[in-house]
């Protein structure tokens, strides 16, 4: 018993000492030791503890923002050289690893910190103002069910994204969808315009517009859909705001949706996005739930899963980049998707997604599973 | 009559316990300089606590200073924040508060208070000269010039000044400009590396442009 007591005795300081209020001067020179020493993981603590006791300065922003870098928390790199870039926007160091975190993040961001490169540094990097083609992707995706009367579908994109300036990218896109619905064979070439500007790092402006050429052969039953999007990153989270407005020969669709995400910290960078939508179509109005989760599994490998609840009737997701109008809408959706990035260029995607498919009659609702294949490749100039 | 005997005694106590404020706010302010003047900053800070009051901006701008020498620096800058609350005009606030934003490296809220000293008082010579210091470092030449220029003029003779502007004139292209400045530097500080480094660049840059075919048949 007594040897616990003095056990505890001799942890009393210990203890008390890392709840000591540290001093600008100890936190400092302690960071920067840490720094060139490269122990990244009490770095990152003492860091945090100074931080909470408001001890803060551009040094020690860049410092904690370098050691998440080495860690492979991306997110948490960037808020930190966030923060140093708010002390000094002119300082070299910062936006150049400002730039590498959203690099590595995956972030919209990106293109938006290589403006505030030096020239040199854009020079050496190959970053240029103008980019007429700075992406090439293609997908392809095959559905298939076992339905009597419907066919598989199938559907492919070609895109190209062009960076117009630091702020402002575009990405077009050709698409093509066909099924034989009942011995009717339906066919659906698709334009799509995505632009995005980035205001601030936080702060991002979206807009869509997608053509949709319905057609069965005979007759054209041409669509419309433009789309408008707002989103605030708040550090680890992600906030947007979406409404979008589909007209087709059929009927004239409203979309609204509010989206939520949020990224953990460590370098498994889990992050789980949840968004309820909102459709008015014909008088009537349903609601959309979808929450997908995803992580880093390697350095090379990403791996997202998601669920979507919902009459997904004219449904648009990805800012419009998909519109789901085939004849039978889905009611309920999940899936996964891996995506592989086999160098600073090129990257694979894969993706399986269940649907359960609803025929609708006056006589009562069928209903049928449908599974579905993609295959994408993304090629960044 | 008796009212007027008590509207003086009341009076009279008022002054009693206001100049006994006054006697108690002295000796605080006299024991901190004390404090400070043995570098002993945390005693200082202490000394002030019992009279400090968030209004009163000496209280303020003291202990604004006190954190600065104690390098407690978000404390610094917090106080004399409330310093330029409580007068928004007053330079010194401002002046003191670059000092804790300076040693965290907070560039963007140092130029801040520059700009905002400069729109009260546009010629003011610290203010114009170390804004030019952070254009120049952020290689914004032409800023610099103008800010530069601006104290050259009031002091001719400031060679800090002086040198600063001929170096930005140089790297803004105006090498003649530049020549002139760095042989004033010489005048001021003989034999200064810096304005002899300089003055050999220029003659660099004019032999070679003097050479060129172009500078030639004109």
């Amino acid at each position: 018993m007594h040897k616990y007591l003095v056990s505890l005795l001799l942890l009393i300081p210990l203890i008390s000492f890392s709840q000591e209020k540290m001093g600008f001067q100890q936190s400092d020179s302690l960071t920067y030791q840490y720094y060139l020493k490269g122990d990244w993981k009490n770095l990152i603590e003492l860091s945090k503890a100074a931080f909470h006791q408001n001890i803060d300065s551009k040094f020690m922003r860049q410092r904690a923002g370098y050691a998440y870098l080495m860690t492979g928390d991306y997110t948490a790199a960037e808020i930190q050289f966030q923060k140093a870039f708010e002390f000094d926007r002119a300082d070299e160091f910062t936006q150049t690893y400002l730039y590498y975190a959203a690099l590595n993040r995956g972030s919209e961001n990106r293109r938006f910190y290589a403006g505030y490169l030096s020239e040199e540094v854009r020079n050496k990097l190959g970053i240029l103002p103008f980019n007429p083609v700075s992406l090439i992707d293609n997908e392809f995706n095959l559905k298939t069910n076992k339905s009597d009367s419907r066919s598989n579908q199938i559907y492919y994109r070609a895109g190209i994204g062009t960076e117009l300036g630091y702020r402002l990218t575009l990405y077009q896109a050709v698409a093509y969808f066909r099924q034989t619905v009942s011995g009717v064979s339906t066919r659906q070439p698709e334009y799509i315009a995505m632009l995005n500007y980035n205001l601030s790092p936080k702060w991002q402006f979206k807009g869509t517009y997608h053509f949709l050429n319905t057609n069965d052969g005979y007759t054209a039953y041409p669509g419309n859909l433009g789309l408008l999007a707002i989103s605030r990153q708040l550090n680890r989270f992600n906030l947007e705001a979406n409404g979008s407005i589909l007209k087709s020969t059929f009927a004239t669709t409203r979309q609204y949706g509010l989206k939520a995400g949020v990224v953990f910290p460590g370098r498994s960078n889990i992050y789980l996005t949840s968004a309820v939508t909102g459709i008015a179509e014909e008088g009537a109005s349903r609601a959309i739930f979808s929450q997908s989760a995803g992580l880093k599994c390697t350095d090379k490998l990403w791996a997202e899963g998601y669920i979507t609840l919902g009459n997904l009737k004219n449904y648009n997701t990805f800012n419009g980049l998909y519109i789901y109008n085939s004849v039978d809408p889905s009611i309920f959706r999940t899936g996964c998707t891996l995506s592989c990035f086999l160098g600073p260029h090129l990257s694979l995607v894969g993706n399986f997604t269940f649907d359960q498919q609803q025929i609708e009659s006056t006589s009562g609702n069928s209903y049928y599973y449908q599974y579905s294949y993609s295959a994408g490749i993304k090629w960044r100039l | 009559m008796k009212k007027f005997r008590i509207l003086t005694a009341l009076f009279l106590l008022a002054v009693t316990a206001q100049a006994q404020n006054i006697t108690v706010l002295q000796s605080a302010f006299s024991k901190s300089y004390i404090a400070e003047n043995q570098s002993n900053y945390q005693l200082a800070i202490d000394e002030m606590k019992p009279i400090y009051q968030k209004d009163d901006y000496i209280s303020n701008i003291r202990l604004g200073w006190l954190n600065y020498l104690a390098k407690q620096y978000n404390e610094s800058i917090a106080f004399y924040q409330l310093a330029i609350a409580l007068k928004p005009y007053a330079i010194e606030a401002r002046l003191g508060c670059v000092k804790p934003l300076s040693a965290i490296e907070n560039w963007e809220k140092v130029k801040e208070q520059y700009l905002e000293i400069l729109k009260v008082d546009p010629l003011n010579t610290t203010a114009n000269y170390w804004l030019g210091v952070i254009y120049y470092n952020r290689k914004e030449y032409k800023s610099a010039t103008t800010l530069f220029e601006k104290v050259v003029n009031l002091f001719p003779l400031d060679y800090d000044s002086v040198i600063m502007l001929a170096w930005s004139k140089l790297y803004n292209s105006s090498h003649a400009d530049a020549r002139i400045l760095f042989q004033q530097a010489l005048i001021i500080r003989p034999n200064d590396s810096s304005a002899l480094n300089g003055l050999q660049l220029v003659s660099k840059w004019l032999e070679v442009n003097l050479k060129s075919p172009v500078q030639t048949k004109k």
